[in-house]
């Protein structure tokens, strides 16, 4: 059995323990990366970063991981208001660079 | 382009011709496989920005829940509330084979408050806004789980798709090309020696014709 973990400031993160999930608090970049490795370390299958340190999941020594877990995973933020509610997001400009990766051009996130 | 060198004999070029149809066999296996991986890829991608999209609004929704929670509730009484989780999310993390590409797949194993019989915390110091709140939370964890398999995948996959394709155009353009190549100008070389040969031989037949008249011809 493996826990699910979440990153982020305190005020962000605290309803995820509501979820049964292991919160991390960090105050600062470095600390939510310390904060990771030894999630990774303690067998976490899966680490949510929130909105402040989702940048850390673009960066080359946890996204080139090709370890199963953790699956490091920006949480899903909505801007704008909420008519138009539009997810943009680290994750989902993560996906957009895979799928630009893997097939060439952006097919799916396009407008 | 490295060409291949090799001595132009009959047994290089049945070896070369062998690699050849090798290597158009792999390619064409290659290719299927990067096709196959590619639609499985882009269906993973599909899902996921759906589920993106409809967990970012609960979260949001979560999130001014908890907000007026935090409002309503004393915030060392929230975090003592929340120390103790409603439901315990753990999930059981197995190997799923995609194409050869090894991929996880977490199967949830949480037991929820509505299990347990309510919310762990007392209900005289935390407001309604709050359980709900909770509620909400846990109900979003499956989906949570659910992207992080879906966004895992997909990684895993693209790195797989990129590698594929590489091989497939090393294949395509670099060695097929070399072989054929190399196949040509062996192909090219033993032809000259054949001809080379039959000359030689015509000539040495024609010296000895002569040869043959001239004796004729003495006696």
């Amino acid at each position: 059995m493996a826990e699910i973990a979440v990153i982020g400031k305190r005020e962000e993160a605290l309803c995820y323990l509501a979820a049964g999930f292991t919160v991390y608090e960090a105050g600062d970049a470095e600390s939510a990366r310390n904060a990771l490795r030894q999630s990774a370390l303690d067998g976490c299958a899966a680490v949510f970063l929130t909105s402040e340190y989702s940048f850390i999941a673009l960066e080359d020594e946890f996204s080139l991981s090709e370890a199963l877990t953790p699956a490091i995973i920006p949480l899903p933020t909505v801007s704008g208001d909420n008519k138009s509610a539009e997810v943009r997001d680290v994750g989902t400009s993560l996906l957009k660079k895979y799928v630009e990766r893997a097939v060439g051009a952006d097919i799916i996130f396009r407008d | 382009m490295a060409e291949i060198r090799v001595n132009p004999t009959r047994m290089e070029l049945k070896k070369l011709r062998g690699k050849l149809a090798t290597a158009r066999r792999g390619h064409k296996l290659l290719k299927d496989k990067c096709d196959e991986l590619m639609r499985q890829f882009l269906d993973i991608v599909r899902e996921a920005k759906v589920l993106r999209e409809e967990i970012a609004k609960k979260l949001s929704g979560i999130s001014s829940e908890f907000r007026l929670a935090a409002a309503e509730t004393d915030s060392r009484m929230m975090t003592e509330a929340l120390m103790l989780p409603s439901a315990d999310a753990s999930v059981e993390v197995s190997e799923k084979n995609i194409m050869s590409v090894i991929v996880p797949s977490f199967k949830i194993k949480s037991m929820s408050a509505s299990n347990t019989g309510g919310a762990p915390y007392g209900y005289a110091f935390t407001s309604g806004e709050m359980d709900k709140a909770a509620d909400s939370a846990a109900a979003a964890a499956h989906d949570l789980i659910r992207l992080a398999e879906l966004e895992k995948s997909a990684q895993l996959l693209c790195r797989e798709i990129e590698r594929t394709r590489r091989r497939v155009n090393a294949l395509e353009y670099i060695m097929i090309p070399d072989y054929e190549t190399a196949i040509k100008n062996i192909s090219m070389k033993l032809d000259e020696n054949e001809r080379g040969n039959l000359t030689r031989l015509m000539k040495v037949k024609d010296m000895m014709l002569k040869e043959k008249l001239s004796k004729e011809e003495d006696f």
